[in-house]
């Protein structure tokens, strides 16, 4: 078995184990019904306290061959009104990127916490998309009623 | 400077070992003020870092007084500490027999805690000479029997003793022995991390010589003290020792070791020992032990080990913790069983199965299932009260897990009946442990309890699914059964888990369940939880989220949807459903629009009664509206379709009509609020009146193309129908044009049209969509928005005379836009739309921007783009930078050439100055593109960076060499490695030979080198 491979039956093992209330994570399934170990079903809950509470965001995570030496894509699937988003979905995140902060130690888990913790702390130095990012620097009012319709459109069940 | 404190209270400094002893005994005694501690400490600490250290160390130790002796031992720590990894050979040698003599003499002194600080110290000593630590555990052992180490010859081992020498050691030596071997394991592990890569590899290299000796000894233990029936006292503790050692050093050598052979059947054979200490003493530590082995891996398990643990884990013990975990669920906390279960599960699933129809094996392989799920059935609620349901859950979601890999890799066999049985069981304890407590219980419980149970059900809901996937329809019928019957019996929680049960399984899509679906959906559960009764509250809601969920099951089966919507309507009354109910109407509407045409009456009653409702906030109008419009745009008529739009618009009309009073009357919130519900409920009209994706497919290059015959009284009545929904417009634009929201909500009514065919509805006529933009200015908020919605238009317009008029107008907007912005720093967000927008006049639409009149304003227009790029804002400079890439890619044209012999200095002198250091590393990609077609496509162009790189005074043979370079790179990676050199280098980055002159003058100025 590839060090990909074995590293992420390991991932998921622990996440059986123990992972961090209200997240999902699960390896999806073809349509044979075998599991597609390098594409990750994920959901992110909003932080408690924030505009983003009560809402349940899901990703794609796809890992790459080189896993864990390069790090997955992880992608909201729909694209999610966010200023380190992009308009396809693509999550923007210093620890997602192999030239920045990725580090082969981190986890499925930190990673899901990370893109958690972004949700409300977004990082306005590597702007995404255009629309939120607007909004967000102009009109906070206004960025965070749209946030708030976000979550109603996708609330935790 | 002197400290005043300690000249207060120091005390003076002692003169012999018995002062020493006394200054020890006088720490310990209690009533000391913080200040004498203090000082004592120091005074101690310094005699233990002195040159007296090993001295003091081995007085103390020889003390009668049992303190002094554990203070020795302290002291031979911290000097160690401090020097032990830098001394000489005589000094080792010397410290090694200090150590072994003084931890032999507190054995026998039966001074435990000297003995076992003292085994962390010589384990420290060992790990500090590695050179020493293959003969460690041979000499303490040697030491223990009391045999010199002289003993020693060449290549002995204490592998090599006698077995019937070594029993005649004494139990406590004995386990003194084990605690130096936990310790060497720990102290190692601390000490790893610290280490640098050489002293690392030194280290495990010589660890590993020493594990045969460790791996005998510890073997001895579990096998001797382990069958004894003799002084059971002391041998238990001994065991338990000797079964952590073993984990740590099992755990060692699967991770770092090199596994030869030899090692990997010492420690198959300690395994066997340890699990027979186990089932002979059932003590929890040793237990905890064996979880942590399995844990560690499964390499040196083979079928006996698994068997003996199956054979504990069907034991009286394994009985009697069952019964108490059932009975008591906070058990769980106490006992091993439950852990064993699940490690053993972990390598164990499919071997389980596969042996479940082997006459040997077979019945023990069904009663560890069988245990498995009478944990399920422990009291309480998830979380809450019941804490062995998470470890059962992670046993069973990889039971499942594991038999989906068998099927999906077909290696699925004769189990595999049992196997969906036994899952089918499972789902069944799980369907009711996520039942909810009646609405007053609920309510009374602790916010912290109701997330625990929230969460528990979303987890099982990955359970439940991945169980459908192995047993299908039967699980679906099982369920749905479940709910109608104890919909039967009133029993309305019992109906909700199982409704959970059935959303969780998403089984609706699957055309092979439609009988069962169409039963449920059919029977009178849901006439019966839609009363307002607070204790079916939940299921009600829970049966909104099925039906919304079942889309595909009742666009294959129509004659259901009436019922269900009959059902979704009243739902839309009550706060705590309308939400939910809006979403299922909206979704349902969608899928099954043609299907609900002939509803079309119904709905709309439904909608003139709901839209007065307190419940009909902006989400659920915009939601119904929307389901509406998705039935509106499945009419077959469009005179039809205009109809039910103008019927729609009428609430709409009303809505803002209303806003206007509320606003001239000062009440501005509510004014907004209600403008806000009648725009959202407009734009989600003519989102839901966009064809659906299959058949939307017009082709905008297509020249046969025809539009489709429309007879004129249809086309006047779409005509009145635009104008009616643009004067709402207006109207809305007249009262609130300084609402952010509400522009946004505009934009997002006309951008729903521009994709859609001639003749329907939201699609206007380009000068209409033109007026509007032209009536924004500068200032008008969220004018991203309505730029974003001009890139949209201009994407959708075909390039053909007639649209040419609204283009010409639409460009002298632009620019007359950026007049009024006029630096793009002024608003870098805005620049940044604007950009954007006139990116998107090309291809289609270049000539008619770069011939608007006057002339000037093309100037304001691509005098913009250069300024942009010369910008430090990140966004605006991309922007602009994209507009060139995309610019520079055009064919060839009068106009074009034009541009760019106008342009090209000032854009090369653009360029070349945010590339000798303005611009940012982040921000080199976007320079890659336009500078490579630049050269490539005028011939002046070498010429114009020349100059632009003389007027920053780079030396000309650089410049030279990086013009030709770039004239000759072939690949966009080459042209970027260059850019990025260049850059690097006037950054004083790197000394690639391109800092430009003023630059490296200004260096040999400074000293430093810092200008």
């Amino acid at each position: 078995m590839s060090l990909c491979q074995n590293r992420l039956n390991e991932e998921r093992k622990q996440w059986r184990k123990d992972h961090p209330f209200g997240f999902v994570a699960k390896p999806a399934r073809l349509p044979t019904g075998a599991m597609d170990l390098k594409k990750w079903e994920c959901a992110v809950p909003g932080k408690e306290k924030t505009i983003w509470a009560d809402g349940l965001f899901k990703l794609e995570v796809t890992f790459p061959d080189e896993y864990p030496t390069k790090p997955p894509k992880c992608r909201f699937m729909p694209a999610l009104f966010h200023p380190n988003v992009y308009p396809s979905g693509t999550v923007c995140l210093s620890i997602l990127n192999e030239e920045e902060g990725w580090k082969p130690a981190i986890t499925i888990k930190e990673i899901l916490l990370g893109i958690q913790e972004l949700l409300n702390e977004p990082n306005i130095e590597s702007p995404a998309q255009a629309e939120a990012y607007q909004l967000f620097k102009k009109d906070k009012v206004a960025y965070e009623r749209k946030v708030k319709a976000v979550v109603k459109e996708n609330p935790t069940p | 400077m002197e400290d005043p404190i300690r000249n207060q209270t120091q005390a003076p400094a002692p003169q012999s070992f018995q002062d020493v002893e006394q200054l020890v005994m006088k720490l310990y005694q209690p009533g000391l003020s913080p200040q004498e501690l203090f000082e004592i400490q120091r005074s101690l600490h310094e005699l233990q870092l002195s040159e007296h250290g090993w001295d003091i160390a081995n007085a103390l130790l020889g003390s009668q007084n049992q303190t002094a002796r554990f203070f020795g031992a302290l002291t031979y720590t911290i000097k160690l500490n401090s020097v032990g990894g830098t001394l000489d050979s005589d000094s080792k040698d010397s410290l090694e027999k200090n150590i072994l003599h003084w931890i032999v003499t507190c054995a026998q002194q039966n001074d435990h805690r000297t003995t076992t600080k003292l085994s962390t110290t010589l384990a420290l000593f060992y790990l500090l000479n590695t050179d020493k630590l293959e003969l460690a555990v041979t000499k303490l052992t040697l030491g223990c029997l009391g045999k010199e180490t002289s003993f020693l010859g060449e290549g002995f081992k204490i592998r090599n003793v006698d077995k019937s020498e070594l029993a005649t050691l004494k139990p406590d030596f004995y386990k003194m022995i084990i605690l130096f071997i936990a310790a060497l394991g720990d102290e190692a592990g601390k000490m790893m991390p610290t280490l640098t890569p050489q002293k690392y590899s030194q280290l495990m290299e010589e660890y590993e010589k020493m594990i045969p000796d460790v791996l005998f000894l510890i073997h001895f233990a579990l096998a001797e003290y382990g069958r004894s029936t003799g002084d059971v006292e002391s041998y238990t503790p001994i065991c338990n020792y000797a079964m952590a050692s073993f984990a740590t050093i099992n755990h060692f050598c699967l991770n770092h070791g090199n596994q030869k052979t030899e090692t990997l059947t010492s420690l198959s054979a300690c395994l066997t020992a340890s699990i027979n200490w186990c089932m002979t003493s059932l003590a929890e530590d040793a237990l905890e032990q064996l979880v942590e082995i399995m844990s560690t891996g499964s390499r040196i398990f083979n079928e006996a080990h698994y068997g003996a643990v199956s054979q504990l884990l069907r034991s009286d013990w394994a009985k009697q913790s069952l019964q108490s975990l059932q009975s008591e669920p906070e058990y769980e906390s106490e006992s091993q069983f439950l852990p064993l279960m699940l490690a053993y599960g972990e390598t164990q699933v499919q071997s389980l199965l596969e042996s479940i129809h082997d006459n040997e094996k077979g019945p023990a392989a069904r009663e560890i299932v069988d245990t498995m799920q009478e944990l399920l059935k422990c009291q309480g609620y998830p979380e809450v009260e019941d804490q062995v349901i998470p470890g059962a859950l992670e046993f069973w979601n990889k039971f499942v897990e594991d038999i989906e890999d068998c099927i999906g890799e077909g290696t699925a066999d004769s189990w595999i009946s049992y196997a969906k049985e036994v899952v089918n069981v499972m789902a069944q304890q799980i369907c009711y442990k996520i039942q909810v407590p009646p609405p007053l219980d609920w309510e009374s419980w602790p916010a912290d309890d109701k997330k625990s149970l929230r969460d528990f059900r979303t987890d099982v809901k990955d359970l439940l699914q991945s169980s459908y996937r192995i047993i299908g329809t039967p699980l679906v019928e099982l369920f749905a059964g479940r709910a109608t019957q104890a919909a039967l019996n009133s029993n309305f929680i019992r109906v909700e888990s199982s409704l959970f049960s059935l959303v969780a399984l998403e089984a609706s899509s699957d055309e092979h369940n439609d009988t069962i679906f169409a039963s449920l959906f059919d029977s009178s559960l849901y006439s019966q939880i839609l009363t307002d009764d607070d204790l079916n509250r939940r299921s009600h809601s829970t049966g909104i989220f099925l039906i919304g969920q079942s889309t595909m099951f009742f666009a294959r089966n129509p004659q259901y949807l009436p019922a269900a919507l009959n059902f979704l309507f009243p739902s839309l009354q009550d706060p705590k459903t309308s939400d939910q109910a809006s979403r299922a109407i909206h979704s349902l509407c969608s899928s099954c629009r043609k299907a609900l045409v002939p509803e079309l009456g119904n709905f709309l009653t439904q909608y003139e009664l709901f839209i007065s409702l307190p419940t009909a906030n902006e989400f659920a109008v915009e939601r119904v509206s929307g389901a509406i419009g998705f039935l509106l745009q499945a009419l077959p008529s469009l005179s039809n379709t205009i109809s039910g739009v103008n019927t729609l618009l009428t609430y709409v009309k009303t809505g803002i009509a209303s806003a206007k009073g509320l606003l001239s009357q000062g009440q501005t919130e509510d004014g907004r609020g209600v403008a806000t519900k009648s725009m959202r409920c407009l734009s989600s009209i003519a989102k839901s009146l966009q064809a659906p994706t299959d058949e939307n497919l017009v082709d905008l290059e297509a020249e046969d193309d025809k539009e489709p015959v429309i007879d004129d009284q249809t086309k006047q009545e779409l005509h009145d129908l635009q104008s009616r929904i643009f004067e709402i417009l207006s109207d809305t634009m007249s009262i609130l044009g300084d609402d952010g929201d509400i522009i946004e909500d505009i934009c997002s009514v006309f951008k729903a049209g521009f994709t859609e065919p001639h003749y329907t509805p939201f699609h206007f006529a380009a000068n209409i969509v033109v007026q509007f933009f032209q009536a924004t200015t500068i200032t008008t908020p969220r004018i991203e928005s309505v730029l974003r919605m001009g890139c949209s238009f201009l994407r959708s317009l075909r390039s053909d005379p007639e649209t040419t008029q609204s283009v010409t107008a639409l460009a002298l907007h632009l620019a007359n836009l950026i007049q009024q912005l006029q630096d793009p720093r002024a608003d870098a967000e805005i620049a940044q739309s604007l950009l954007e927008m006139l990116t998107r006049f090309m291809p289609a639409h270049i000539d008619t921007l770069l011939t608007i009149q006057p002339v000037s304003l093309v100037e304001t227009l691509l005098g913009f783009t250069v300024t942009a790029i010369e910008v430090p804002e990140p966004l605006p400079k991309r922007s602009a930078l994209t507009f060139w890439n995309t610019l520079l890619d055009l064919p060839p044209s009068p106009n074009l050439n034009a541009v760019l012999s106008h342009y090209g200095p000032t854009l090369s002198s653009a360029i070349i100055g945010q590339l000798c250091g303005q611009a940012t590393r982040v921000d080199l990609d976007f320079f890659v593109g336009p500078l490579r077609k630049l050269v490539r496509r005028d011939v002046h162009a070498k010429t114009w960076l020349l100059d632009a790189l003389a007027q920053r005074n780079v030396d000309g043979v650089v410049a030279r060499r990086f013009v030709m370079q770039l004239g000759v790179a072939t690949t966009q990676r080459a042209t970027k490695d260059l850019v990025s050199a260049f850059w690097s280098a006037s950054m004083g980055v790197s000394f690639g030979g391109y800092v430009p002159q003023r630059m490296a003058r200004a260096e040999m100025m400074s000293p430093s080198g810092s200008t």
